[in-house]
Parts: C-alpha cells; structure tokens; sequence
C-alpha cells in the first residue's frame, strides 16, 4: 500500500458500535470516537468522513470480516524478494480453499530468513468481497481501502504494547460481536490466525455457553499448537474487542482455558477500539493491505494516487531540470573561466612573441620568441656588461704577472680562453688554474716540456660556465 | 491516464538527462582542473618574462635620446692615444640585430704596443657611446716583458640608416 494519504480514518462497525479512529499523521496518535449505531452522530460523523474523503483529505479504512479471510504464513525457498514475489499466488493457491483466481489477494512485505523468503498474505474470495461492500454502503459509508482484520488488529498490538523481547510468546484475542479471532505469534511475528465463528455473549451479555464450550476446546489446540511451535509454556494473553471491555467476561474466559502453562494475562487500553485505530494508522504508514483495487476501486483513491503521482512527476522533473539549469550554470562558467584565462595567456603570448600565436602553442611559440630574442639583444647586453671581455684579459694579465708566468701566446674570446707560457714551477701554472677557477673557468692544464733556460711550459686552455 | 503516463517518460527522461549531464560534469572535472591549473603555470611562466629585456630596452631608448646612433671613429681614438701608425683597423660587414639596430664589428691590429697602452685603447674605446667593446683578443707577446703584437676583434652597436 502506498503511502500517499497523510491522514485516514479507521472505522468497525458491529451491530450496536460504530467506532471511529483518526490518524492525522504518521507517528500521530490515534483519536476515537465511539457512537451508537444508526445514531444521528454517527450519521453525522460518516458524511464529514465522505466529505473529506471525497475531497481527497483523509482515507476510510475498513475490515473484510475474519470470517471471510484467509490469513497464512509463507515461505519461498529461495532469498530473492523478487523471485518470491513471482510464486507467492502459487504458494498461497495452496492454502486458500478456493481458487486464488476468484479471490482478492494480498501480500505483506517481505522479509529473508533462514535462507528462505516469507510473508503474510490475506484473500477474500471476489464475491465476499463485493457483497462486504455493498454492505458498507448500506451503513452509510463507502471505504477506500478494504484491510484485513486479523493482521490489523496484530499490527496495532505490536505498536501499542511492543513484546519485551523478541521471542516472546503471545496470543491476542479478539472478542467481537459476532466472531472471536485468536492470533497467534512470536514477539510482533505473525504465525497464525483462527476464528470462531459465534458470537461470544448472549442476548444479556454474557459468555453464552455454547461459544464457551467451543472456546474451551479450540483454546486447548490453540495453545497446545503455539506452546509446540515456540517451544515455550509461557504465553502472553491480550484481550481485546468490544466484549473485552468487560472484567467478567474476560474472567469467565480465563477460567475456561486449560491449566499446564504459565500465562500472563493483559487487557488492551481501548480495547473495543484497537481495530479502527490499527486500520487508520496502517493506512497512513502504508502498512497495511488493501482488497479495494482494480474495478473495485473507490474514484477518490485513484484521484489521490494520481495526484501523488503527479506530484512526483512534478518533483522529478522540476529536480531534473534544476540539476540541468546548474550543470549548464556550471558549464558555462567553467567555459567563461577558461575563455578568460585563455585570453590572459594568449595576451602574454603575444607581448613576447607577437600576433599569430596560435592556442594552446603558447608556451612553446614564447620559447622561441625567447631565444630569437635573447639572440638579437645580446649585442645590447655586451655593450651593458660592466665586467666584460676586458675585465676578463686584465685579470688574466695581473693574475699571470703575480705568478711570474712568462706568457707566450694569450687568446681570448666569449667563452674561450688559451693561455701558453712558462714558469719557474709547474705549480705557477696550477695556481693560474686555480684562479681562473675561482672565477668561473673550467681549466684543463697540459705540460709541454721545458724552455731552453729549463722552466716548465704548459697550455693552459679554459671555458667560462657562462657567456654574456 | 495517458497524458500522466507522458509526463512521467518525460520527467524520467529529463531525470536521465539530469544525472547523465552532472556524471559529465563530475568526470570532466579532473580534465578541466588540469587545463586550468596548466594554463595558470603556462601564464606565470610566461608573464615571469616579461620584463627580461627591460635593461637593454631602457639601454636603447637612451642611446636614442642622446642621438648616440653611431659609434666613435676607431681610426682616431687609437691613433689619439697610441699614435700614428700602430694601429691598423678594419671594419667588417655589420649583423643587424633588432629594433633598427646593427652590430659594427672591426679588427684592430696593433704592432708592438705594451699591455698597458692595449688597456688604454680598449679603455677610451668603451667610454663612447656607442661604447666599442672588446669581442676577441689574442696576444703574441714579444721578447720585451710586457709587450707583444696584438689582433682584436671590437663591436659596437649602430642604428640602421
């Protein structure tokens, strides 16, 4: 069921009550209301329900009679939703004693356990179905989601009262006008349901006999059955339904059932009206299950889906478009910053290496500008050097003359430079080399034999690191 | 029911367009950041020349706010300072270099001249302006400590006519 109504109305009607539940939101608490059937509140009460339903305010939930439904337990042998979700009409076909085909059915979220995949399905055959509405109508009111009444009453107990722990055995019993449901469990876990059909008081609102006889005999299989499954004697018992507002007929019940077990015995706040407030909350949660779908359809469900559908449309399409509107923003700011950046460097392009620099060359277009350039000024850049060539040849000059080196032949030019001479010692000449170092030279020193006086001649040839 | 359907294949399809636009966004981004931070390297770079020629630009300008376009005659510093006769210059073709300018380069060869003179020459010649500065030298010094032949090659700078 989804979850398209934000407030729903819950409503069970018995021979002499009619009770109302409103939940006016998720996670609201319910509010009731309780009127005499036929009375003119309640006559009142129904067309504000049809008033808000009609004009897709509030949902109306009401519950195909236990009598009429199955209520079972299934498990798909494999842990696949998806696939159990494909066998659960053949797994339910057969438990239903009638064809699934001519039945309305519908089927609980799933869950994986044990490596298998369960559920809680409901059916009401076609017929009991159309002849439960065309008697809703006749009271005076027209529901739009038709749920079972066995798995809303369970839900609205595990929400109300949740169980200590999670293995917790527990039975609900709901005494009804007409009809007796017993639900059976595990903590909130749904394992069976049973109805007894009689109604359990009689015409002064007693525990008539004949439904005690058979309470006495059905609670012993019950209980019997629920202490095998959950390997448990102790039980949790809550009372429930418009006949469990009263403390003796509970007692008389009570009294009825077997000894042999420990069981803890609990009356439901409300009780008469735990079903109308499980079946408007369910609603609201989008919990629980509707037999009203298809042809049966009730027009003002249909116009609220379609509106939430619409809406979602709207909302998808309106997020789509904004996520659009701020990529292309995105986009075109990027692009905006690239063209800028773009123009930045193609404008510091061209002031070094003039028009015609083609994009993304830049750097390389630049490069060469560069060296053409650092060519051309270089002439400049000679006449600016302070040092130059003639600092150079006076400090070679000084330097030999303080060494006493007898040059032979001195030739300098950018970058080179060739010195030939002789000493009174090799180690002149190293120290020369050293000098010349120290200033930046790479020196390579070779001897070349002796003068005729006997002084040590050498060449001594020379590269600067750098050239103006 | 057909019209809703519509709408809803084309929100669906603007929902397909929507994610498949921000999944373009999203993995062209570590490309554009790229492109982004490669251009900012490429413009510092760039703009870290800027001024690289700035001293020989200056240089320029003041040589033509002096009307210094033509180098010193060579002929006359060295026979002004060495003498007649020592000193045999020659000119060699000029190199244009940039910005209407040309390098003049001449070789000077003087005959026994001390290393003192030879200073005094390149000396007074790097003082004009167009200063003549020295390119090349190379020395065969004599018996005479001291002094020796030389051949030097000089340049100066020389605005195009």
């Amino acid at each position: 069921m989804s979850r398209d109504y934000k407030a729903a109305y819950g409503i069970d009607r018995t021979g002499t009550q009619m009770v109302l539940a409103r939940v006016a939101h998720r996670g609201a608490a319910p509010v009731v209301e309780s009127f005499p059937v036929d009375s003119e509140a309640a006559r009142e009460s129904l067309a504000r329900v049809e008033r808000e339903v009609k004009s897709g305010l509030a949902a109306l939930s009401a519950s195909a009679p236990a009598p009429l439904t199955l209520v079972r337990r299934l498990r798909a042998p494999f842990a696949s939703t998806a696939k159990a979700a494909k066998v659960w009409p053949s797994l339910l076909d057969v438990e239903l004693p009638f064809p699934v085909e001519g039945s309305r059915c519908a089927y609980g979220r799933p869950w994986v356990a044990d490596g298998g995949t369960l559920t809680v399905a409901a059916a009401i055959r076609n017929s009991d179905l159309s002849g439960f509405d065309d008697l809703c109508r006749a009271q005076g009111f027209n529901p739009t989601h038709v749920d079972s009444e066995v798995l809303a009453i369970w839900d609205q107990l595990a929400v109300e009262s949740p169980p200590a722990r999670s293995g917790l055995s527990r039975l609900l019993v709901w005494l009804g006008e007409d009809h007796a449901v017993l639900v059976r469990g595990r903590g909130g876990e749904f394992m069976a349901a049973h109805v007894l059909r009689a109604s359990p008081c009689d015409g002064n609102n007693r525990i008539s006999s004949s439904f005690e006889t058979l309470w006495a005999a059905r609670l012993a299989q019950v209980l019997a059955t629920q202490a095998a499954e959950t390997e448990s004697n102790e039980i949790d018992i809550w009372w429930a339904g418009p006949v469990a507002r009263g403390e003796e007929q509970i007692r008389r019940l009570r009294q009825a059932l077997p000894g042999g077990r420990t069981l803890r015995h609990e009356t439901v706040r409300q009780p008469d009206a735990l079903l109308a407030r499980g079946l408007a909350r369910r609603v609201v949660e989008g919990s629980g299950m509707n037999f009203k779908t298809g042809e049966d359809a009730h027009p003002a469900r249909l116009k609220v889906e379609a509106r939430a559908e619409r809406a979602s449309t709207w909302a998808l399409a309106s997020a789509a478009i904004l996520v659009l509107v701020l990529n292309l923003a995105q986009g075109a700011w990027r692009h905006q910053r690239d063209a800028v950046l773009q123009e930045r460097v193609s404008a510091a392009a061209r002031s070094i290496a003039g028009p015609g620099v083609p994009r993304g060359q830049e750097s390389l277009m630049v490069q060469r500008a560069l060296s053409r350039r650092d060519e051309e000024t270089q002439p400049f850049r000679r006449a600016l050097d302070v040092e130059g060539m003639e600092r150079t040849l006076e400090s070679v000059l000084r330097e030999a003359a303080e060494l006493h080196i007898e040059i032979s032949r001195l030739t300098l030019s950018a970058g080179a430079l060739m010195l030939e001479g002789s000493a009174a010692g090799i180690q002149a000449a190293e120290a020369l080399s050293d000098r010349l170092r120290e200033q930046g030279w790479t020196i390579q020193t070779d001897a070349t034999g002796l003068t005729s006086e006997g002084r040590p001649r050498f060449i001594l040839k020379g590269a600067a690191h750098h050239e103006a | 029911m057909k019209p809703d359907r519509d709408w809803g294949m084309v929100a669906i399809g603007l929902a397909v367009v929507a994610v498949a636009a921000t999944l373009h966004s999203g993995l062209s981004l570590p490309r554009y950041r790229e492109t982004i931070l490669r251009k900012q390297r490429d413009l510092q770079s760039i703009q870290a020349h800027a001024h690289r020629w700035e001293l020989e630009d200056e240089y320029r300008r003041q040589l033509d706010g002096a009307g210094a376009w033509q180098p010193a005659d060579l002929d006359e510093i060295a026979v002004r300072i060495l003498g007649r006769d020592v000193a045999r210059v020659t000119s060699r073709p000029a190199k244009p270099v940039s910005d209407g300018w040309q390098v003049r380069e001449v070789a000077v060869d003087l005959r026994e001249v001390s290393f003192a003179e030879a200073g005094m020459l390149l000396a007074a010649a790097s003082e004009t302006r167009p200063a003549w500065r020295l390119r090349e030298i190379d020395i065969r010094p004599s018996a005479e400590a001291g002094k020796g032949a030389m051949t030097m090659v000089l340049e100066a700078l020389e605005k195009k006519r």
